[in-house]
């Protein structure tokens, strides 16, 4: 969220923007999503943990675990004005900078690198002694609160080396 | 728009916070920053943290640049800026 703002400030306040180091950035032209998840974004911005909830799980799937979900939701709701929220969403999921990014600046970006394989083959291996509906994956935000993303974050959860031996699944 | 300064270097350094926080997060860099040769100031935005009562705020991208801004002090110097998403 921050990043477009200091994207912004770098390339309209160029002479006193030395430098700009981003952490884990979101694009600079915004997600790009579409109208109907930006207004089930927005609804969430304003909604209840377990809105949240299901909206972090459905857009972080296994990368956060149940301790980080539950921190996430609770820095969430003690330091943030939900209409901010809201806000934060059209900036950073559908307008990003527009036609504004492009000028030239000493910028880094540090991002963090997804273990793919190993989460995801947790939840593959799993998912492949399942039924092809519930290998398949929620395609649109109409499906949060249904069995999406809890269900995929069960089945990661359940698919811990520690757990194996009891997973259900 | 709450700053909160620390260090007293002739450096300036803005930082900024993730998106769903403030700047509390950053509390365990805290003690490890250069001091010396920096001045950080920790910036929450309208609508977060201790800023979280945005009053009148359109929590829009030009007002919260200017907020920064703001914050940097107005003698024009240069400043890095350092945010998170």
């Amino acid at each position: 969220m921050s990043t477009i703002v200091a994207l912004h400030l770098a390339q309209t306040s160029a002479a006193r923007v030395e430098r700009v180091v981003l952490t884990t950035p979101p694009p600079p032209k915004g997600f790009g999503y579409d109208a109907a998840t930006h207004a089930r974004l927005q609804e969430v911005a304003r909604g209840d943990d377990t809105q949240r909830a299901r909206a972090l799980a459905f857009m972080l799937g296994d990368r956060l675990g149940p301790e980080w979900l539950r921190f996430k939701l609770a820095r969430w709701r003690e330091t943030s004005d939900p209409d901010a929220v809201a806000a934060d969403v059209t900036l950073a999921a559908a307008d990003g900078l527009g036609a504004a990014v492009g000028a030239s600046f000493p910028r880094q970006a540090a991002i963090g690198r997804r273990r793919k394989k190993a989460a995801w083959a947790r939840t593959e291996r799993c998912m492949d002694r399942n039924t092809s509906s519930q290998k398949r994956r929620p395609s649109s935000p109409a499906s949060w609160g249904r069995k999406g993303p809890e269900h995929r974050h069960r089945r990661a959860r359940d698919c811990a080396p520690a757990e194996r031996s009891q997973c259900p699944i | 728009m709450q700053t909160n300064l620390l260090g007293i270097g002739p450096r300036r350094v803005v930082v900024l916070h993730d998106w769903l926080c403030d700047t509390s997060t950053w509390a365990p860099a805290r003690p490890y920053l250069d001091t010396e040769t920096f001045t950080w100031a920790f910036v929450d935005l309208r609508g977060y943290g201790a800023a979280r009562d945005g009053g009148a705020a359109t929590f829009t991208v030009e007002e919260a640049a200017g907020d920064v801004l703001a914050a940097t002090g107005s003698d024009g110097g240069a400043f890095p800026s350092l945010a998170t998403r």
